[in-house]
């Protein structure tokens, strides 16, 4: 059991910096998920904690202890690698336990943790296979397993379900939050993959570029994103994002396409952006909804293409002006058609306001 | 999906590249067998007196053939070379064999660090290791004579073994390397993390996995040694030391030599060759081959 603390660590590979000044502090027995686009850098902040990498500037502590000067092996951590990294050569059984043997853990000790772990995963009737008679999914079991043996402080998964399926990917997903609530461990859990990242986490570290963007709580992300990346990053389909200008009155503030000026949305009290500017306004595919013409702010637009998921259905419509298509979310058996002509009205309540510079000016009313 | 290939044509290639490859093994072992009188007589059949095996009873037992027992026959054919071949396999045996496991347990062991280490003067060593067997044989015979004659090896088996270890380690060390670098780097990284030092990391974890590609590097180095002629002729002494490489030269520099015999001593130089190749390169192939289809 123990807490991982990042003080302004950063990392570059020559001229290139891959980390850039991570603060980070993960509680005990948190599961905490980094996610970011690959090659931000979330990999190589997670192998510094392992001990893998060198930490080029900053300090590392594992429950409270600097890291600086202690090996990979010593620090308390297990990993699952994103190949699940078995030894070919060995069995199951000696794979997971290869880990205690070179510590020297006496034989009995080391059969009765593994058939702990084996239970654990429910592996038990695998462990005399060799990982190349295993499926992928089981083979993600025996790494994980191998982990679990060691009963480490802290688990380190890096991407550990991007090689399977994506029926297999769900159910693992499942197992390791509930692996998480049965170890009581802290995790780390490095993914590409938002959804993963949103399922599981206590809380999420989305990094872009070496950079931390923004650090907490999935709902904390998803409803109030710190900048226009997050936005854009969380959330499945992606935010819908429009150019949009300002204008301060008594009422409030109203917003107008930067292209065609027309109003789409008007919010109470006043928002802290000079008049005039252009910004961002940002609506998830969930948060508009079909009006009829008549509505004041409606938008105008055309369906170019429709997708149906069955509980609900995707409609891509081109609006003029704007040169991407909105994504607008359908709950229910709705019947649209290609080409068909519609009108938008975003949810004031859920709309987001980024700047010039991509930053979040407000979310909400 | 594997396109049809034409079996007329598979059938006919893969006959010439038997007949490139194993037609001089024939061509031998026929030779060996039918005595120089038919031999060097156009008009006679191949086989018309049967096979003989005269030749071979005189390499091994020294028992000189019937037809070189009568008189007036030119018994300066038989060359008493011949006679040092099985004691010259035995020899070439032992040298190459050394060289071969000396070849292994170093040069497996550098392959790995230069594979999955940095450290300094990495690229220059290796450039180095690399490059040397550019150098010319000829222009080190002599160097290497000198240095082995102060050491006093000049003349002994180990002098050639340590010359055929140090020929064949920079291709040991660069295939090896090769075959280390393409294993996974996760799977030293996770032995790193179950507390494997980097001796424990290679022994228990490279080296298993590497075992059908040492197969092969070290059978190379064996034929490589087994092969080799110019620095075991120059420092091989007696016929106590003598390679078979350097018996057969001296076999077949005799321009009167039966030409059974000389047949019969290249056909017993080629089999433990074929003996390893049948043996060792099949399982090589195979490891090999499941490593690349399971990755």
């Amino acid at each position: 059991m123990a807490s991982v603390e990042l003080r302004n660590v950063a990392k570059s590979f020559g001229r290139v910096e891959a980390v850039r000044d991570v603060s980070l502090v993960i509680a005990d027995r948190e599961l905490v998920v980094f996610v970011g686009p690959s090659g931000c850098g979330k990999s190589t902040l997670m192998r510094m904690i392992a001990g893998l990498e060198e930490i080029t500037s900053g300090e590392l502590l594992i429950g409270g202890k600097p890291m600086k000067s202690v090996a990979a092996a010593d620090r308390g951590i297990a990993m699952v690698f994103q190949s699940y990294a078995l030894y070919p050569h060995m069995t199951v059984a000696e794979n997971m336990s290869f880990a205690l043997k070179m510590m020297g853990t006496a034989k009995a000790d080391i059969d009765s943790k593994v058939a702990e772990a084996a239970g654990v995963l429910q592996i038990e009737d695998l462990l005399a296979r060799k990982p190349k008679e295993l499926s992928g999914g089981q083979r993600q079991r025996v790494a994980i397993g191998r982990a679990i043996v060691r009963k480490p402080d802290v688990f380190l998964f890096d991407e550990p379900l991007s090689n399977l399926d994506a029926g297999l990917r769900a159910q693992m997903r499942v197992e390791i939050a509930r692996l998480h609530e049965q170890l009581r461990t802290t995790m780390i859990y490095v993914t590409h993959d938002q959804v993963e990242a949103m399922t599981l986490a206590d809380r999420i570290v989305v990094i872009n570029r070496g950079k931390v963007e923004q650090i907490g709580s999935p709902l904390e992300l998803y409803e109030k994103p710190a900048n226009r990346f997050v936005a854009g990053f969380l959330g499945q389909p992606k935010m819908n994002f429009i150019p949009a200008i300002a204008t301060h009155s008594e009422a409030g503030t109203t917003l107008t396409t930067a292209s065609s000026g027309r109003t789409v949305l008007r919010l109470g009290g006043r928002v802290s952006i000079a008049d005039g500017l252009e910004i961002e306004l940002g609506v998830r595919p969930d948060a508009i909804s079909i009006s009829g013409p008549l509505d004041e702010l409606a938008v105008p637009g055309r369906i170019v293409v429709v997708e149906h998921l069955g509980g609900s259905s995707l409609l891509y419509v081109e609006v003029d002006g704007l040169d991407q298509l909105l994504t607008v979310e359908q709950r229910g058996k709705a019947n649209f058609a290609k080409g068909q002509a519609i009108h938008l009205l975003f949810d004031p309540a859920q709309s987001h306001l980024f700047d010039g510079a991509g930053n979040r000016i407000r979310s909400g009313r | 999906m594997q396109r049809g290939l034409n079996p007329f044509l598979t059938c006919l290639f893969a006959s010439l590249i038997v007949l490139f490859a194993g037609g001089p093994v024939i061509l031998s072992l026929i030779g060996s067998v039918v005595p120089d009188r038919i031999l060097l007589d156009g008009s006679k059949a191949l086989f018309s007196e049967g096979l003989s095996f005269e030749t071979y009873r005189y390499v091994f037992t020294g028992q000189l053939p019937d037809s070189y027992l009568a008189e007036n026959a030119n018994r300066a054919m038989i060359s008493d070379a011949a006679r040092q071949v099985p004691q010259s396999l035995l020899n070439s045996g032992v040298i190459a064999f050394s060289s071969m496991l000396l070849n292994l347990l170093i040069g497996a062991p550098a392959a790995f660090v230069f594979a999955r280490y940095a450290f300094p003067g990495k690229q220059l060593t290796f450039m180095f290791l690399i490059l040397s067997p550019l150098v010319p044989a000829v222009a080190l015979v002599t160097p290497i004579y000198i240095m082995l004659q102060a050491l006093g090896l000049v003349g002994t088996q180990a002098g050639i073994i340590l010359v055929h270890t140090a020929k064949a380690l920079p291709f040991t060390v660069l295939i090896l390397s090769v075959f280390f670098r393409k294993m996974p780097a996760e799977i030293f990284e996770a032995a790193v993390l179950d507390h494997c030092n980097r001796f424990q990391t290679f022994f228990r974890v490279a080296l298993p996995l590497a075992l059908p590609s040492i197969g092969a590097t070290g059978l190379f180095a064996f034929m490589l040694s087994y092969s080799e002629y110019m620095f075991s002729m120059v420092l091989s002494g007696d016929a106590a030391t003598r390679p078979v490489s350097v018996v057969m030269a001296a076999l077949a520099r005799n321009t009167d030599v039966s030409w059974s015999l000389l047949n019969t001593a290249i056909f017993i130089a080629i089999v433990p060759t074929l003996v390893l190749v049948v043996l060792v390169w099949r399982f090589v192939v195979e490891g090999l081959l499941s490593g690349a289809v399971k990755g």
